[in-house]
């Protein structure tokens, strides 16, 4: 390397051909770069279903998927538009909270409640684990801006940061689903 | 945990630890200052002893000791003599010595007493050293000390490793039954003063240890050229056993006052008796009274023994010393240290290996340790003037390499590694204050960074001016970003940026050029790590980014000081 281009690098943007196309498809796709995709499915009731997001570290972040019934836009009757539920309140559970960074921790199941979603309409979504595992984080970020769970709920309005309690993925996430069969499952396109 | 390692494969190296030569092995190498002419410091001996003993005490130690065929190196000790280099005269000449203080002092306590006779043993131990008589309270360990053969294991170790260094230090670690010994013959003498109504303390006496070291440390000098030094980088350990003797000390667990317990513990499935360091016997040893002793110790005074000592093979180690250095690293595919996940290697190599192996050509050490002032992922460069680092150089043989060799190392490493790694400056580092530079300028110092960056957007000279308007600096909060969290605390930290710089490339990307504060995750302030780091590049442009490439092109630190 000569002197100028240690202080000054060339970045060949050749070698980004296929990254630019693939994310001018999909302006999240860059997410694949740091995660693994995978989703828990309901099947008991509704499509109360939740993305499971894993990062090389194995730490696995929660959030609503696309079926969940508070991402879905209803035909309202008294206007033109579509609208969205309107969220009244998102509470962690209390217990689950107060566990964050404590050495001793009372693990998660998978279906462990770790927050409660209720709406102005009175529809009240609980929201599990998905992963068995400890809490690392919640999203703080609700407190003030609870729209960030519907407007943008891949990224800002992810839910919950969980370690799986297996390190091995086949294992801990076994009971998930990827992306393509998920798409299948809930008739996504 | 990676197997410390070794140079070459070191510290087992089977060595003759005995000469064959039954001639050779008596044969002594003594430091030259000794006058042979101990007769001339008499005057000067004598006034040592008096201070410490009585006449009449002092003959009483001198014939309990003859009488229990002690070396007369030992006798000294037990008489105070604090004159090592005295210690150094032959075992004939001492023993000579010894008689005219035994004459001197019977005669000042007996006045009537006109021709003394010479004590019965001194003749015995006189003799050709290999039908002497085994020292019971040093196991010849003492009266060997200036010997081949008790020289030959180390000399042997010295020239095996090829230690290039000028002086050494030696830790000793003794059989334990010289302990068990040394306190039986001191009750002894007691017994025997006590029973002749003369009064003694025998409190103070020259431990074996501070003669023997001495004794072996200059005859090593003298063997190697080497100087012996209270204080030196290099350190040569040796210890001692001694079979018959070795479990002298377990009297002790049926004396409570001794205090002295000893468990039994497992380990790997064997069962294991620990308890019996040797400080462990001597403070229980200080704690038992004569009376005590007496009763419980069969060995009072101590039995004659069939065996002398043994060695166990010496560790020679070197202190840790440093190199100090700055390096780049060129490639996106290389780690800054090895980077192995449940025994996979993650990465083909990495800077510390790059230059540490050639570095542990150069010392010839066990191992070697990079300490860099901060780090970068495997894939991102390190470009600029380079990051500060310096390498812990472990237990070297050849510590003081001349600059000229250092700087043909570093050549090497550069030629060698030409697409991979560069390494400037490298300078030995003398002053060990130093070093903490480096932490400080992993935890204080700014960094300057260039990064590719897509964003969802087209780039226009409007976008580049959005982000250019925050030129003079802003700060942002980062929660622990989610690729750490495993390993960090959750926490959010303000970081500065202190000035960033957009600059517009084709289509959808853009390069920016920023300086930041230490700690900064650019990476997550690129993307904003699920809105993590607030505000992130995105937030301030109201689109998406992802950041592609990222190069560190300087760490603010002047390193190494020159």
């Amino acid at each position: 390397m000569n002197f100028n281009t240690l202080i000054n690098p060339v970045y060949d943007l050749k070698q980004f051909k296929n990254i630019n196309e693939a994310y001018k498809k999909n302006e999240l796709a860059y997410l694949e770069q740091y995660y693994s995709k995978y989703y828990f499915v309901n099947l008991k009731n509704s499509m109360e279903d939740l993305y499971i997001y894993q990062a090389p570290n194995k730490l696995c972040v929660i959030g609503l998927a696309p079926a969940h019934p508070l991402l879905q836009r209803s035909q309202d009757q008294s206007s033109s538009g579509h609208y969205l539920s309107n969220i009244q309140s998102i509470e962690y559970d209390a217990k689950v909270k107060s566990s964050i960074n404590k050495k001793r921790q009372v693990p998660l199941s998978i279906d462990t409640e770790i927050c409660v979603v209720t709406t102005e309409e009175g529809n009240r979504y609980s929201i599990k684990a998905g992963v068995a595992g400890w809490i690392i984080d919640t999203n703080t970020r609700f407190e003030h801006e609870k729209e960030l769970l519907q407007n943008k709920p891949f990224k800002e309005g992810y839910i919950a940061i969980i370690k799986p309690k297996q390190e091995n993925s086949d294992k801990s996430l076994s009971h998930c689903f990827s992306e393509d069969r998920y798409k299948l499952i809930r008739n996504l396109t | 945990m990676l197997k410390k390692r070794l140079w070459e494969t070191d510290h087992d190296l089977s060595l003759p630890t005995r000469i064959s030569e039954e001639s050779d092995k008596w044969k002594r190498i003594r430091c030259d200052e000794v006058s042979q002419d101990i007769e001339n410091s008499y005057e000067d001996i004598i006034k040592q002893i008096s201070h410490y003993n009585n006449d009449e005490t002092t003959s009483i130690i001198i014939d309990t000791m003859l009488n229990s065929k002690c070396c007369a190196r030992c006798i000294l000790r037990f008489l105070n003599v604090h004159d090592y280099k005295m210690y150094s005269a032959s075992e004939e000449a001492l023993l000579k010595l010894i008689s005219r203080i035994r004459e001197d002092v019977l005669k000042s306590t007996d006045p009537k007493l006109i021709s003394s006779t010479e004590h019965s043993f001194t003749e015995i131990l006189s003799c050709k050293p290999q039908d002497k008589p085994i020292c019971i309270t040093c196991f010849d360990l003492l009266y060997q000390a200036d010997t081949i053969e008790c020289i030959w294991p180390i000399y042997q170790s010295i020239l095996a490793h090829n230690f290039d260094v000028k002086d050494f230090n030696l830790s000793v670690s003794l059989p334990t039954g010289i302990l068990v010994n040394n306190h039986s013959m001191i009750v002894w003498i007691r017994k025997m003063c006590n029973d002749l109504k003369v009064h003694c303390s025998l409190e103070t006496l020259v431990d074996l240890k501070e003669t023997f070291k001495p004794l072996l440390g200059w005859s090593i000098g003298k063997q190697t050229g080497l100087v012996y030094k209270g204080q030196s980088q290099f350190n040569i350990s040796i210890e001692y056993s001694h079979e018959e003797t070795q479990r002298n000390h377990m009297f002790l667990t049926k004396i409570p006052s001794a205090e002295f317990g000893m468990k039994k513990t497992r380990v790997k499935g064997k069962h294991i008796w620990t308890g019996d360091s040797r400080p462990n016997i001597s403070n229980a040893l200080q704690k038992v009274s004569d009376e005590e002793f007496l009763k419980m110790c069969k060995s009072c005074p101590p039995f004659s023994v069939k065996e002398r000592w043994k060695n166990k093979p010496p560790i020679l180690e070197h202190a840790t010393i440093y190199v100090g250095g700055r390096y780049n690293k060129f490639s996106r595919d290389i780690s800054q240290t090895p980077w192995i996940i449940n025994g996979i290697k993650l990465a083909p190599t990495s800077v510390s290996e790059c230059i540490g192996e050639k570095l542990r050509e150069l010392f010839r050490c066990d191992d070697y340790n990079i300490v860099p002032a901060g780090r970068e992922d495997s894939n991102v460069r390190m470009l600029g003037n380079g990051r500060p680092f310096f390498m812990e150089i472990i237990n070297p043989r050849n510590p003081f390499p001349s600059k000229e060799a250092l700087n043909d190392v570093q050549e090497e490493i550069n030629k060698e590694y030409t697409d991979l790694v560069r390494c400037q400056r490298l300078t030995m580092i003398t002053n060990k204050q130093d070093l903490s530079i480096i932490k400080e300028g992993e935890e204080t110092k700014t960094k300057t960074y260039s990064a590719l960056v897509w964003i969802s957007k087209k780039v226009t000279p409007e976008v580049i001016d959005e982000i250019n308007k925050f030129h003079d600096g802003f700060t942002i909060k980062q929660r622990t970003p989610i690729r750490v969290l495993q390993r960090r605390s959750p926490a959010v930290r303000t970081k500065k940026i202190h000035y960033i710089f957009a600059e517009q490339m084709e289509d959808n990307f853009l390069t920016l050029r920023m300086k930041t504060e230490a700690g900064t995750y650019i990476k997550e302030f690129i993307h904003g790590d699920l809105g993590r780091t607030v505000p992130s590049l995105g937030d301030m442009i109201g689109c998406h980014a992802d950041i592609l490439a990222l190069d560190v092109l300087e760490v603010d630190l002047e390193w190494p000081i020159q």
